[in-house]
């Protein structure tokens, strides 16, 4: 079995590689930051985009600016969550 | 399979699905947040770097080749943008912060050991007395475990400079570490 002997820069290179790992491997970026980056993102996209896309959830409304799209999405969302206890309901 | 994986989510970015920038974040948030966290020394900061990172992501979609991977674009702008907030606000940024935010991590941890404590505040202050471009150096050759090339063409300087700055980097690092003792054999012991 061969063995390799290091040099201090090896050995240097490995100790930070390793520290340095365990340092910055404890933080988490903050809850809610995938929420947060959506809805800038619907912020920064052109109405255009919008439309397209409220037409391709079936909001069924013509988008006229960023507060009706987000309307529309609440209501779809509060839609969603409605109908699920209810479509349970009707199966008991 | 995770490259295929990424090529698709890009085009479904460039047609403009927010569902594929989600899937791309939850893919490499946690990267580019410890890049920007290691970086800036700032908790809130790099929250707000990362943000940006992806809106970035999202706004020049069009701009990105599918083909090629998506890393080393994420770190170039990961990088940029931590740079550029360290110049702006390089006065503000005192290690009384940085030791500030591990005492909160220590709030936060009831039960971490006092030991590993102190080590992490030991690194973040010998990180934070780096100069900054030795800094991005180090943290993407030791943390994101990138080679030099790959540090040379994300940051767009020859070889030499990558060479130089981590040469400089890992100099200041042992001093204010004091990485001459046991430290040291200990990792020697280990590959002989």
């Amino acid at each position: 079995m061969s063995s390799h002997r290091l040099n201090e820069t090896e050995i240097t290179d490995i100790y930070l590689s390793r520290s340095l790992k365990k340092w910055i491997n404890r933080s988490l970026p903050p809850l809610g930051s995938r929420t947060r980056l959506i809805t800038a993102a619907v912020g920064q996209a052109s109405l255009k985009t919008l439309r397209r896309r409220s037409r391709n959830m079936g909001m069924g409304v013509e988008i006229r600016n960023y507060s009706e799209y987000f309307n529309a999405l609440f209501a779809q969302s509060m839609a969603h969550s409605l109908q699920s206890p209810m479509a349970a309901w009707h199966q008991i | 399979m995770d490259s295929v994986s990424t090529r698709d989510l890009i085009l479904q970015l460039q047609s403009g699905s927010l569902d594929a920038l989600g899937e791309l974040y939850d893919n490499h948030n946690k990267m580019v947040y410890r890049t920007a966290l290691a970086i800036t020394g700032d908790t809130d900061v790099a929250a707000d770097l990362m943000q940006d990172v992806f809106l970035r992501l999202h706004r020049f979609a069009d701009r990105i080749e599918p083909d090629r991977p998506l890393e080393p674009w994420l770190y170039r702008v990961t990088a940029n943008l931590s740079y550029s907030w360290v110049k702006r606000r390089r006065w503000l940024c005192h290690l009384e912060d940085i030791a500030e935010w591990f005492a909160g991590e220590k709030k936060r941890n009831p039960h971490h050991l006092a030991e590993a404590e102190e080590e992490s505040r030991r690194i973040s202050k010998a990180i934070s007395i780096l100069p900054i471009q030795q800094r991005i150096v180090v943290v993407l050759y030791y943390i994101n475990d990138l080679s030099l090339q790959e540090i040379a063409d994300i940051l767009d300087v020859p070889l030499g400079t990558v060479k130089s700055r981590l040469h400089y980097g890992r100099r200041l690092l042992k001093k204010h570490l004091d990485l001459e003792g046991e430290l040291i054999t200990e990792v020697q012991y280990e590959f002989t």
